[in-house]
């Protein structure tokens, strides 16, 4: 067996095209633009080599308010695992209960819808609920008498924050819904049995036997929902494009505004090869937390923290 | 919470609460979708006009006629479902094949390896557009379907890997070291038994690759200058203007293009349930 | 089932290469490409004799329902292709959304991509592009080419003297009044700053949104912004101050930001300006509940219509000025913003350029008999369609200068710091004197 998991020819025929494609395709551009976060360069004439400086204007002199958008981003991060995270996986939860069995496809469809309707739609879908004069939050908030808590959503620079990721944490609930859902699926359908047998409720059957096992997934989606809030960019650059006032500035728009619309190249590249390290350092981190917390091993108790409060 | 026992007769109060909730999510998720086919029914003057969440006052059947008259949305139909289903397969059988290497098999760089195909997930895509469109050029392969191609697998393979590896590390080892003594060869192994059991993997894996390859815009834009190579989302996306937008036919445009993923995501995911089924009966 | 499971596998990954085999790249001149306007993929095959070739030609207007020069310019080549059958225009419409085209331009001129003949932004824009050479200098190619242009025009296109693109069509802002709401209320037009900010107070009183806005793509409120600090300070220290001669750090400034501030203070701006984007402000001047709109030639197309409900209750007013203004100085917001192109490696730089002029022409006479754009052409006799155009032409008539949007003066950097310090004073976050300050510091960076 060992010999043949050793097997060198098989190793590099598996490994290869994936690598060869993934190298040249996604890895040489950001090798590329690590090297233009040493230039000063707008796009067009001669580039300068500058060395560590755009690295230096960014954590040092925070011209253009990159802490500010850095925080943002983990603001989101923490929203994400905490409250997305925790949301899907009471839905991928629902609707395995053995009871919701004739309706499982339907609901399983139906929470991955979100997901599938284009950006552009949800973008217009949310400025429309926010939308100050006739939006459907305002009109709701007036109808049950708390028309003083009316706000100009997005407009305003102390809402928009806010207002921009619940839509963000929303899109992706049915996304990681999925991925856990796929995972219990996974789960040996003896071990469920055995549990009932114990006379263990639903409940209970989830924290004893079924998230313990989806653990690997569930470390997984963690890791997905940190990355994806520290690169977040398509939904903040339709629905508010980082404003008002930099309001909801995060890293991947100051990075699109750098390059696309003040010309700066290498600062630009600056923060996207931060964001590469910075995300790097989240994923490994978190594992790291995560495995030391709740073991390497998917036997060992993982869930204690969460067994606890439901005592 | 109440226990709940499987062959109950009468429905336990618990139960019906949770059902009530479910019910509500659902409401909840189902309502983009509702808003879509509305939207696309709808005039400026409508969705501009405060009627937001109510049915079109009168239904503009002609923002579909639009939608699919202007441009060649056939050819962009047809770009879409080429690009899209090459990266899938592509993706999903590279992913397979290296992370079963870079997991099961044993070799001196495959936590390296590993970690650098994690790191494709953490590029902000943006920031590869230009040193993208240089190789692109001067590989030739500019204002070609394969522009995209390549980029797409190549983005969607670090998600596949990632994916795959919290699958690949639940497969019991006895399997292949049963299947070993059966005397199979590793590509055997590999086809035969391993592929099998990550069907549930690679149906998620099916459905993320496709969302993200069918949604794709910036590149499609950029990497693409000739009418009978472009997407349908970019086809959609051109009847917004600068200073006015046609969202009718927006959204019609979008309810046409959305269409053939919410068939995928069906077939796909139920394809997956059953293979649940038959790995589950099989043991 | 397993064994099904992987044939299948097989069999569509040898799909997908027979896929790869078949969509061999076409190279970036792309002979076998069919394009939406011209001419298609059967004359391809005329490209082997030596007399046709071929020019590829990019421009950001996609849909002509929604960008209206995207009609005048299928109008231009399709004249193009009727007068000059061997030389073949490749043409590919890009969507302006979202800045879709001006990255896809930026990103192209930057990897040595672009097509031979491209739309450009005028000034900042452009600027940098030129400075490193990637737009063919025109001079020698355009002698005699340009006569009939008018006069001012080949400025915005020109650089240290030289001339590096064609314009097609110009613009010009003004305040587009709903008069029903006007009249209905007797409420008379402003002339003077102070009299908007009244007429401002009087419709926000009245529960009308007094002028509609969508700033949160930022260039809305300087195109209101400007004409203030074009009627404090005039055209000449605004340009100075802009080129760094003079500092923005000046009590013209100051008041000029003033009236801004007392604007916002007033509750002038549509509610949530910040957070709506432009065409959602406009839809409220569109849907007649707002009584005022900042708008140009370029956005009028949203103003006229069977199913527009301001159709026909339009007019537009210049705008105002300052009380005790002495001087006989009518700066117009207006200019012509854009120009085709040509890249320098185009291998036919001659007819690239006798193509850029031909479609000017066109797309000018077009523009201006539909209402679409002022023309940069003399157009004897010609006649346009639209009230509502011939409306900004006379208001255009009146004008001593014009003076574009500053974005396209300043560096683009010092752009996006401008239109978000302007942005301050539209949500009265700031104070007359701060804003002079900051944006003086912006602009000396």
């Amino acid at each position: 067996m060992k010999k043949i998991l050793r097997d060198k020819r098989a190793i590099i025929l598996f490994v290869l095209p994936a690598l060869l494609v993934y190298v040249i395709f996604a890895i040489y551009p950001v090798i590329m633009s690590g090297y233009y976060s040493f230039l000063e360069w707008n796009g067009a004439g001669e580039a300068k080599w500058i060395g560590l400086d755009n690295y230096k204007s960014l954590f040092f002199e925070n011209t253009d308010g990159f802490t500010d958008a850095l925080l943002n981003s983990f603001v989101l991060a923490f929203l994400s695992v905490f409250v997305q995270l925790t949301l899907s996986l009471i839905l991928a939860l629902a609707i395995c209960h053995p009871r919701v069995k004739k309706q499982e496809k339907f609901y399983r469809t139906v929470y991955f819808l979100p997901a599938i309707v284009s950006t552009v739609i949800i973008a217009e879908l949310w400025k429309k609920i926010y939308h100050p004069s006739y939006g459907l939050l305002n009109g709701f908030l007036s109808q049950i008498g708390l028309g003083s808590w009316q706000r100009e959503w997005l407009g305003d620079p102390k809402t928009a924050l806010i207002a921009v990721f619940v839509p963000i944490i929303w899109q992706y609930i049915g996304n990681h819904m999925l991925m856990m859902y796929s995972a219990i699926k996974g789960v040996p359908g003896e071990l469920l049995e055995a549990a009932y047998i114990d006379g263990a409720s639903y409940l209970q059957t989830c924290f004893r036997v079924i998230i313990p096992l989806i653990k690997d997934m569930l470390i997984v989606c963690v890791t997905f929902a940190i990355v994806g809030s520290l690169k977040v960019f398509d939904l903040v650059y339709v629905m508010t494009n980082g404003g008002p006032l930099h309001a909801t500035e995060v890293p991947g728009t100051l990075m699109y505004s750098s390059i696309f619309m003040k010309n700066q190249y290498g600062y630009g590249s600056a923060i996207a090869v931060f964001i590469v390290l910075e995300c790097v350092i989240f994923t490994f981190a978190s594992r790291w937390v995560m495995y030391r917390m709740f073991g390497d091993d998917s036997n060992r108790q993982d869930v204690r923290r969460r067994g606890r409060k439901s005592k | 919470m109440k226990k709940m026992q499987k062959q109950k007769r009468h429905v336990p109060p618990a139960f019906l609460l949770m059902t009530i909730l479910l019910m509500a999510v659902a409401l909840v998720q189902v309502f983009p979708f509702y808003w879509m086919l509305t939207f696309s029914l709808k005039s400026n003057a409508d969705i501009y006009g405060g009627n937001i969440a109510g049915l079109p006052t009168t239904l503009h059947f002609e923002n579909y006629v639009k939608a699919l008259t202007t441009g060649k949305i056939g050819v962009y139909l047809k770009n879409s479902i080429l690009i899209t289903l090459s990266t899938i397969v592509v993706v999903a059988l590279l992913a397979c094949m290296a992370s079963y290497a870079l997991l099961r098999m044993e070799w001196k760089f495959q936590k390296v390896t590993f970690a650098l195909f994690l790191v494709g997930y953490m590029i902000p895509m943006h920031a590869t557009l230009l040193p993208l469109m240089k190789l692109l050029g001067k590989m030739g392969l500019l204002n070609s379907r394969l522009a995209l191609i390549f980029p797409y697998i190549a983005f969607g393979l670090p998600f596949a890997i990632y994916i795959l590896s919290g699958f690949m590390n639940a497969i019991p080892r006895e399997l292949e070291e049963a299947a070993c003594i059966d005397g199979c060869n590793i590509f055997q192994i590999f086809f035969r038994i391993v592929m099998p059991l990550l069907k549930p993997a690679i149906s998620t894996i099916v459905i993320f690759t496709f969302l993200s390859a069918w949604n794709e815009l910036m590149l499609a834009m950029t990497f693409i200058n000739d009418a009978s190579k472009k997407t349908l989302t970019y086809g959609i996306m051109s009847f917004e203007g600068q200073y006015a937008v046609d969202w009718g036919t927006v959204g019609a445009g979008l309810s046409i293009a959305t269409i053939p993923v919410l068939i995928f995501y069906l077939i796909f995911a139920e394809a997956f349930q059953k293979g649940i089924v038959a790995g589950a009966v099989k043991g | 089932m397993r064994k099904r499971f992987v044939s299948m596998f097989l069999t569509v990954s040898m799909l997908s290469l027979m896929i790869f085999g078949c969509s061999s790249p076409s190279g970036t001149n792309g002979t076998d490409t069919t394009d939406t306007n011209v001419s298609d993929s059967s004359d391809a095959d005329a490209s082997d004799s030596a007399e046709t070739i071929t020019l590829t030609y990019w421009d950001g207007w996609a849909d002509a329902d929604t960008e209206p020069t995207a009609a005048a310019v299928t109008y231009a080549l399709a004249e193009w292709e009727k007068e000059h059958p061997n030389i073949r225009i490749v043409a590919d419409h890009t969507t302006s959304t979202s800045d879709g085209y001006k990255t896809k331009i930026k990103t192209a001129l930057s990897a040595d991509e672009a097509p031979d003949v491209f739309l450009m932004d005028k000034g900042s824009f452009a600027q940098p592009y030129i400075d490193a050479g990637k737009l063919l200098e025109l001079d020698s190619y355009l002698d005699g080419k340009l006569d009939g242009m008018k006069e001012g025009v080949m400025e915005t296109a020109s650089s240290n003297g030289k001339i590096y693109g064609v314009p097609f069509n110009m613009h010009v802002n003004g305040i587009y009044c709903n008069t029903e709401l006007f009249e209905n209320n007797q409420i008379s037009y402003p002339t003077t700053w102070e009299e908007l900010v009244d007429v401002c107070r009087q419709f926000r009183q009245l529960g009308i949104t007094p002028i509609a806005m969508g700033n949160k793509e930022l260039w809305q409120a300087i195109q209101l912004f400007e004409p203030m600090m074009l009627s404090e300070a005039g055209y000449d220290y605004c340009l100075g101050a802009i080129n760094r001669e003079e500092s923005f750090d000046s009590e013209a400034t100051v008041k000029a930001a003033g009236i801004m501030l007392e604007l916002a203070k007033a509750d002038a701006f549509s509610k949530g300006v910040a957070g709506l984007t432009f065409t959602e402000g406009a839809a409220e001047f569109a849907q007649g509940t707002a009584a005022m709109a900042i708008c140009g030639t370029w956005g009028l197309a949203t103003f006229e219509g069977d199913s527009v409900a301001v159709d026909g209750k339009v007019k537009i007013i210049p705008f105002p000025r300052t009380a005790d203004s002495t001087g006989t100085e009518n700066v117009l917001q207006a200019g012509p913003y854009e120009y085709f192109a040509v890249n320098p490696s185009c291998e036919h730089p001659q007819e690239a350029a006798e193509f850029i002029v031909f479609i000017s022409q066109k797309i000018s006479a077009y523009c201006f008999e539909n209402g679409l754009g002022l023309p940069v052409w003399d157009m004897q006799g010609a006649q346009t369609n639209s009230a509502l155009f011939q409306q900004a032409l006379d208001e255009a008539a009146t004008a001593t200068r014009f003076m574009s949007g500053w974005d396209f003066y300043f560096d683009s950097d010092v752009t996006v710091d401008y239109m978000n310090l302007v942005s301050e004073l539209l949500l009265d976050q700031t104070t007359p004197e701060e804003f002079a300050a900051q944006l003086q510091q912006a602009n000396s960076k």
